[in-house]
């Protein structure tokens, strides 16, 4: 009798878990499937041609470190997330961002972490005083960006650019 | 000297050595410890990005004298607390905390202002008569700012970073130059 009445206790308490498990299970799923519906992603490609064309509209006697920078700027490869950045999808597309990064072996030169915040700045040089890649990974709360780009960008023309606007 | 005491000699300067790393680290664990936390804000900018800056030459007399004190640096590290709508921290708490650790260990008080109700402290670390690194402690009621700038500091060019650098707490460094 005893024996009979543990395994009814037990068998009950077992079904009891396993349906408990199963309600989880499936509010996660619906959770992140909602989720995920509500992460959208942009993909925005600048062709280098397009910024080497604005160029041709900047005066050289005027503006010469503009026209430079437009010139050798390059091309940019843009995405945008937007969503709940707690989804699968989110996760899932930063984490593949990181890893594309990382892959460019590019050295890090500036790193902002706040809360809801992480902002990289990377980029790569050659050694001969030119940017060669860049990149700029922004992960808040809502809204990831990755930027990353090609370019022959003299260092020393930019820094005159920043300087001028800066001023 | 025979060789037993060399090797000894020896791996004491090298406990030493190793020892006082250790502790500059423990300081430095303070930006670990508090990034990404809530109300707090760490800035790191790389030893890479002051490279950049050494090749530059212009004719710009601004350029060239902030140019000068960011090619000494290795890297800057910032700690920020802004406490407005946070209570899980209190700033001045936080001041003393990172003050008291530091004299701890080798860095020395360089100086102390009290400008109004807000506490500012320079102090450095040398080693062979070469400032190493610059610690800048900024606390008030509201707000805790904890600056670390490493690198061969020469004291009177670095006063020229804060009018290139728009960080809380930095324009403090003005004061070194009537050190």
């Amino acid at each position: 009798m005893k024996r009979s009445t543990l395994a009814i206790i037990l068998v009950f308490f077992l079904r009891f878990t396993l349906f408990a498990q199963a309600d989880i299970s499936e509010l996660d799923n619906d959770f992140t499937e909602d989720d995920n519906n509500k992460t959208h992603s942009i993909f925005i490609w600048v062709p280098g041609v397009v910024t080497k064309g604005a160029s041709l509209f900047i005066n050289k006697d005027e503006e010469p470190d503009l026209k430079h920078t437009l010139r050798f700027l390059g091309g940019m490869r843009i995405r945008i997330l937007e969503g709940n950045s707690n989804s699968v999808k989110w996760k899932r597309k930063t984490n593949r961002w990181e890893r594309k990064v990382k892959r460019k072996n590019l050295d890090d030169l500036m790193v902002v972490k706040n809360a809801d915040t992480v902002i990289h700045l990377k980029a790569g040089f050659p050694g001969n005083g030119k940017i060669r890649n860049y990149a700029f990974l922004i992960n808040t709360d809502g809204t990831a960006v990755l930027l990353l780009g090609k370019s022959k960008l003299d260092l020393k023309k930019l820094v005159k650019l920043v300087e001028k606007f800066s001023s | 000297m025979k060789l037993y005491q060399k090797i000894i000699l020896i791996s004491i300067s090298l406990s030493g050595t190793l020892n006082l790393s250790a502790q500059h680290d423990q300081l430095h664990k303070f930006f670990d410890q508090f990034q990404g936390k809530d109300g707090f804000t760490t800035v790191y900018i790389t030893p890479k990005m002051f490279e950049l800056f050494t090749d530059i030459e212009t004719n710009d007399e601004d350029f060239n004298e902030v140019s000068d004190a960011i090619s000494m640096l290795k890297g800057v590290r910032i700690l920020i607390l802004d406490s407005v709508g946070s209570l899980t921290y209190n700033p001045i708490k936080l001041y003393d905390e990172v003050s008291n650790a530091a004299e701890k260990i080798s860095y020395e008080e360089l100086m102390i202002i009290k400008d109004g109700d807000t506490d500012v402290k320079f102090l450095i670390r040398e080693q062979s008569k070469i400032i190493e690194e610059v610690l800048l402690l900024v606390g008030s009621e509201d707000s805790f700012v904890f600056i670390s700038l490493m690198g061969n500091i020469d004291l009177k060019k670095l006063s020229a970073l804060s009018k290139s650098m728009d960080v809380e707490g930095l324009d403090y460094l003005e004061e070194l130059e009537t050190y």
